[in-house]
């Protein structure tokens, strides 16, 4: 989930845990970087309207078609 | 009123299920959708552990909310008896909606009472956000037989990663009634900046802040992040945002590693746009669920993160992008 910049930074055991943190920790230039990369694909995968809409549509199937959140009618497959 | 905007003749009556109603990410979650839907739903919250309730004081005052006292308990050793008495006060909503182990047994209720009632039993949609440290790696065959059972009759299960997902539909044989939704903030909100001081943090010419945003519980594995930060040059604080019980063995592994002066704990602290800036990158030492929202959050505030995350070999954090551009 986060961008191809921060990967590296997200590893499996203590080891690379502690190296990732003394990487980051010692460099503002790179946590500058990884953060606009990060910011972009926040913006990209993780804006509200998309999970709302993807709620709304999948509540609206228990409930005949309602949209909790618009009031609208949606459809639904 | 046409027929693209109705006027509903009633407010939805939503039930919620929730293992626990303390803040945390799914509870943040769920509050927010509730905020959203207005005045379009009528909401019942019973919580497996009755008292924690924390995430009460972020639902709107507008909304209509219940936290009934004389409700069935949802948590206790499972009986016929107390299912039959859920599955009937079940018939009284519209849409029910469960979260969590925790939520299961309400789950299991109206899976072995629905043809009893089936003219008036409402759909259910389970919502599955992450385990507690005994089934982060592997799953408890049981549980998970029960969740198999349990949810047979589920209209739908929604998970907010992939890892999940596979989980689900493959373990859970919820097939392709199996939604994924990721979940999503207010992106905008964390481009601004920090606008309030998290409490007794002030910050110091030059130095780096270590950040997490965490319930203080086992499952988090805070310790070994307060070790891992207490290796770093004097110039480098952690702050902890969260509350929980594990508070008096953080602060005590901190003393340890003589780092105690160069660790915050300001407590639980709500709306995190308004603060996460404080951080210069954010650090989770254990996840414990699929697509922690701290992690999307301090993305959006534009701040790197490094985790330890004993799955991402396969998934996760670290994996999922690879996952998706595969499938």
């Amino acid at each position: 989930m986060v961008s191809d910049a921060n990967r590296p930074f997200v590893a499996a055991d203590e080891a690379g845990f502690r190296a990732a943190l003394t990487k980051m920790a010692g460099n503002s230039a790179l946590r500058a970087e990884v953060g606009a990369a990060n910011r972009r694909v926040a913006a990209e995968r993780f804006a509200e309207t998309t999970m709302v809409g993807a709620y709304e549509t999948l509540y609206a199937r228990a409930l005949e078609g309602y949209g909790l959140f618009s009031g609208k009618w949606v459809g639904f497959d | 009123m046409s027929a693209d905007d109705p006027e509903a003749p009633w407010p939805i009556r939503i039930l919620h299920l929730h293992s626990s109603f303390s803040l945390g990410g799914k509870e943040a979650r769920a509050v927010r959708l509730m905020n959203l839907m207005g005045d379009r739903a009528h909401h019942t919250i019973l919580s497996a552990m009755p008292d924690a309730l924390g995430a009460r004081e972020a639902i709107d005052p507008g909304i209509a909310v219940d936290f009934p006292r004389d409700a069935p308990p949802l948590h206790g050793k499972p009986s016929l008896r107390r299912y039959r008495d859920l599955a009937r006060y079940m018939t009284g909503f519209d849409l029910l909606l469960s979260y969590n182990w925790g939520g299961m047994d309400g789950v299991m209720a109206r899976r072995v009472y629905v043809s009893r009632w089936w003219h008036s039993m409402p759909e259910l949609i389970h919502h599955e956000d992450g385990f507690n440290e005994d089934e982060s790696v592997k799953r408890n065959w049981k549980r998970n037989l029960f969740r198999r059972a349990a949810l047979r009759t589920a209209q739908a299960v929604v998970v907010p990663s992939t890892l999940l997902q596979r989980i689900a539909a493959e373990e859970w044989r919820a097939g392709d009634r199996t939604h994924l939704i990721r979940n999503g903030i207010d992106v905008a909100a964390y481009a601004k900046g920090p606008s309030v001081p998290i409490p007794g943090f002030e910050r110091r010419e030059g130095e780096v802040v270590i950040g997490t945003v965490a319930g203080l519980r086992k499952v988090k594995d805070l310790p070994r992040l307060v070790r891992a930060v207490a290796a770093l040059p004097p110039g480098v604080r952690l702050v902890i945002v969260g509350e929980g019980p594990e508070r008096g063995a953080i602060a005590a592994e901190a003393t340890a590693c003589s780092m105690i002066e160069r660790l915050v704990l300001p407590g639980f602290m709500a709306e995190p746009a308004k603060w996460i800036g404080h951080f210069d990158l954010l650090a989770l030492s254990s996840l414990s669920e699929q697509a922690p929202i701290a992690v999307i959050e301090a993305m959006a505030a534009g701040l790197p993160s490094s985790a330890r995350c004993r799955r991402c070999r396969r998934d996760g954090v670290g994996r999922e992008q690879a996952v998706r551009r595969r499938g």
